[in-house]
């Protein structure tokens, strides 16, 4: 086994202990806000593991993906802030 | 020994994101977690990506990295902020061990035992309305109370 073959099994390893974790969190909540943390953190996990795929798999174009990951993991957390924030408001005090 | 730093730089990367993910699983509460995740998170995901720039070498991979890397500095803060914010003003339960500095300066909405949202709740089960602190100022106005103001709020 080569040396970047040892790191990318090794990498690997790690960012699925993190994303066993973080999925630990997401399931066991217990509040939405930390749902939505762990939701977060698996968009940056998932940027991690793209970027793995694309140096293992020699395929640059994994990288353009990985943005778009980064992407949707920052407008889906943006969402759901903006969704705890309106439903936490009384409905006498909503304008909508 | 471009390939050795590579190498270095992927694993790296990958344990302080495995830091990242045991603080959010083991931290006390929804703020202390969205710290770990977003921070640890950010140079993870940062240090894999000058890896695999380093692994392809060219000037197009290294554009690539580049630019994820500057989006991710750029949206995991504000992203936080949001989520932060909204974990607050929905009443996540706070850390005992953590002084209320945003008391008065922010809505907060009363929560009940197992962390759901009340307003949620209701919706689903059309229960009558919970309590909820007045909105959108408290009364006596935005000043903090003295009793959770600032830097001397260490409770023992």
């Amino acid at each position: 086994m080569t040396l970047m073959g040892a790191a990318l099994a090794l990498s690997a390893l790690l960012l699925a202990a993190a994303v066993a974790l973080t999925g630990w969190r997401m399931l066991r909540g217990p509040g939405i806000a930390d749902r939505a943390v762990a939701m977060d953190l698996l968009g940056l996990l998932a940027v991690g593991v793209t970027t793995l795929a694309a140096v293992a798999g020699g395929h640059l174009a994994l990288l353009d993906i990985a943005l778009g990951l980064g992407l949707v993991g920052f407008v889906g957390a943006v969402g759901v802030a903006a969704f705890i924030t309106r439903a936490s408001r009384p409905p006498e005090a909503r304008d909508d | 020994m471009t390939e050795i730093l590579a190498a270095l730089l992927l694993v790296l990367g990958a344990a302080i994101a495995l830091i990242a993910a045991i603080g959010v699983a083991r931290l006390p509460d929804a703020f202390l977690r969205m710290h770990a995740a977003t921070k640890a998170g950010v140079v993870g995901a940062g240090l894999m990506l000058a890896g695999a720039g380093l692994a392809f070498g060219g000037g197009d991979a290294w554009l690539r990295v580049g630019l994820i890397v500057l989006f991710l500095l750029v949206t995991v803060p504000i992203s936080s902020h949001a989520l932060g914010r909204a974990a607050y003003i929905g009443g996540a339960p706070l850390w005992p061990g953590s002084a209320d500095a945003l008391a008065g300066v922010l809505p907060r909405q009363s929560i009940d035992e197992d962390g759901g949202l009340p307003i949620l709740a209701k919706h689903a089960a059309a229960m009558p309305a919970p309590a909820i602190e007045a909105m959108p100022t408290p009364p006596g106005g935005l000043a903090r109370p003295a009793s959770t103001g600032g830097k001397s709020g260490t409770p023992s």
